[in-house]
């Protein structure tokens, strides 16, 4: 192994230690659920806020706010509502009578990790705003801009059902989540202890195992993991499939696919595949993590159309084939 | 049908009119220089020019009449006067006796039967009509079809040629050698490309174990080979041996790892000797080509 490489990855076992206490802690409160913790840690360690998307009460919030908990970072948690205003998110100019100015009312936006939950029930305009947020970094309040607080996450939820009442997230919107996650039942014998726990009067609690400033430092580092220009192209190869699917040995998709994954598709397979290195202890990133983020990077990003609706084809089904047909390298 | 009514002759059919009918009344009167036409009442009747008259000496006279009301109902026609004159003087007025009618409406009664506002036009649709029409289209879809199946013939034709010239298919592990001893020949090691050479290993291998036991190992991470070696229970050889190669494979082409030359040229043994210790006898051959 190259000796940078090697360098870094001796770094990344000690720093790495950091991700187990954070995941141990967080294990105390959140029964299962290994993946959804994977997930956020990715997102956390490479700067791409995460979606989850889930039936209601499968510990959505829950893991969010340990997850938060088990940080010593400020944490805010805004109930998206229908009559949810964009003031009421990124904060507003307040009008002093005693010495006639406004005066800057900070939204719960300015926090470390933001809690968006079910970010589907409120209008376009207050999504527009967060997204916003998410994307620039930065908020404006009158003639003002404010940069949010760093490290910066956004962890969303939504709820697949009772679509009744709710606003669903453009294409473009989801676009910016790096990644969406689907939330699945526990296993019997995880349900079995989650019973257990909850149904408890003195109920687990998590206390900070990691700051702010060690997250800062993991990010830097998983910026620096090695990334081989075949694993560049097999991202390439992934992504351009679901453009042009007929290109790729997989003409069958083409009449199913409305619109491919966007460049920043490419960019987050990129950026995930390093955090996900990073959890395996590796300074390098190898096929496997392109294939373990792969779905969660490109289930949002790429549009089916009425033919595949009909037949019944999600796009889970088109990235499993995608998957399927393109050569690892 | 003229009936007589007091000195007046009215139409049979007046009982039973239609909105705008015109009606003749004939009168019978004396010998008379002038008529003058009394109306009582409200008349739905509109009184036309005099259409016809006899000359002063005759005694018969006719007026046309039309149905003024074009509302329908049952109406009665008031008593309807003439006064003749003769050299200016009048003489005794003559009266109809008051009339009911019926005016029908004009319109077909449409409540009950729907029908077409327009009556069907007719239009027989006739074979030479159409190719008179258009013959030149029914040429140019004739000329179309015949080049199709030219086309399709001439494909077919070439498809054939070309299943001929193809040799057989090589056999998996016969297929594995031979690119082996193309990736020795290539020299890789010798002139510096231990990353392409460690990448081709790997393909072939990969290729060879899709080929012998019929699963998508060249699109599968080594991870999921691993797991799919287990999951098939295949010999202990591939995990034992072939895994820890791609593992180290996987260090070279990702993680910028230097083999030794020693070490290029072992896993191409280990490569060959994998690849004659799995290949299918004639046995397993047989059985697989019977199942």
């Amino acid at each position: 192994m190259d000796a940078d490489i090697r360098e870094l990855t001796l770094r990344i076992e000690r720093e790495a230690e950091i991700a187990d206490r954070i995941l141990t802690e967080a294990g105390k409160v959140v029964v299962g659920q290994k993946y959804m913790l994977e997930r956020l840690l990715i997102g956390l360690f490479s700067n791409g806020h995460v979606l989850l998307e889930g039936v209601p009460g499968l510990a959505k919030t829950l893991t969010i706010k340990t997850l938060a908990a088990t940080v010593s970072a400020q944490f805010q948690r805004i109930q998206f509502t229908p009559d949810l205003l964009p003031a009421d998110l990124v904060g507003t100019l307040v009008y002093n009578q005693k010495d006639g100015n406004f005066t800057t009312k900070k939204g719960p936006v300015f926090a470390n990790f933001v809690l968006a939950d079910e970010i589907n029930r409120a209008p376009a305009k207050v999504q527009s705003a967060l997204l916003e947020a998410m994307q620039e970094q930065q908020v404006t309040l009158g003639e003002k801009t404010y940069p949010l607080p760093q490290p910066f996450l956004v962890l969303a939820t939504q709820n697949p059902i009772e679509q009744e009442g709710t606003y669903p997230l453009p294409e473009a919107q989801v676009d910016r989540f790096m990644l969406k996650v689907k939330v699945d039942y526990p296993r019997r014998e995880e349900e079995a202890r989650i019973m257990r726990t909850f149904s408890r009067v003195d109920q687990p609690k998590v206390s900070a195992v990691a700051t702010a400033d060690e997250l800062l430092r993991i990010r830097a580092m998983v910026e620096t993991i090695y990334v081989d220009p075949k694993i560049e192209e097999y991202v390439l190869d992934l992504v351009f499939a679901s453009r042009q699917p007929e290109q790729h040995k997989l003409p069958e998709l083409k009449p199913l696919i409305q619109y491919g994954a966007s460049p920043r598709a490419s960019i987050f397979l990129i950026k995930a595949a390093r955090a996900h290195a990073f959890l395996r202890h590796r300074g390098y990133v190898v096929p496997e993590d392109i294939r373990a983020i792969g779905m969660d990077v490109l289930r949002h990003r790429i549009g089916i159309t009425y033919e595949a609706e009909a037949e019944e084809v999600s796009t889970e089904t088109i990235v499993e084939k995608i998957f399927g047909a393109v050569e690892v390298p | 049908m003229m009936m007589a009514l007091n000195g007046l002759v009215v139409s049979s059919l007046f009982a039973q009119l239609q909105v705008g009918d015109p009606v003749s009344i004939d009168v019978t009167l004396p010998a008379c220089d002038s008529v003058a036409v009394v109306e009582t009442g409200d008349l739905p009747l509109r009184v036309l020019p005099l259409t016809q008259a006899n000359s002063r000496s005759a005694t018969r006279r006719a007026f046309t009449f039309e149905v003024a009301l074009y509302d329908t109902g049952s109406y009665v026609i008031p008593s309807l006067g003439v006064v003749p004159f003769r050299n200016g003087i009048p003489l005794d007025t003559v009266w109809s006796g008051s009339r009911p009618v019926e005016i029908n409406s004009t319109l077909d009664d449409t409540t009950t039967t729907p029908r077409p506002i327009k009556p069907y036009a007719e239009h027989p649709l006739r074979f030479a009509d159409l190719l008179r029409e258009y013959w030149l289209w029914l040429v140019g879809v004739i000329a179309l079809a015949a080049l199709v199946f030219a086309w399709r013939k001439w494909m077919r034709r070439a498809k054939s040629g070309v299943a001929i010239a193809a040799p057989p298919p090589l056999p998996p592990a016969d297929l594995a050698v031979r690119e082996l001893i193309a990736l020795r020949d290539k020299r890789y090691p010798e002139r510096g490309l231990l990353k392409e050479h460690y990448s081709e290993f790997s393909e072939v291998m990969r290729r060879y174990v899709e080929g012998r036991y019929e699963f998508p190992a060249l699109e599968m991470t080594t991870y999921e080979l691993a797991t799919e070696f287990r999951r098939q229970e295949l010999p202990a050889c591939w995990r034992e041996v072939l895994l820890p190669i791609l593992r180290e494979s996987d260090l070279v082409k990702f993680a910028k790892e230097i083999p030794t030359l020693g070490s290029c040229a072992a896993i191409l043994e280990t490569g060959f000797a994998l690849i004659e210790q799995t290949k299918p006898t004639q046995d397993t051959a047989e059985a697989s080509k019977a199942a």
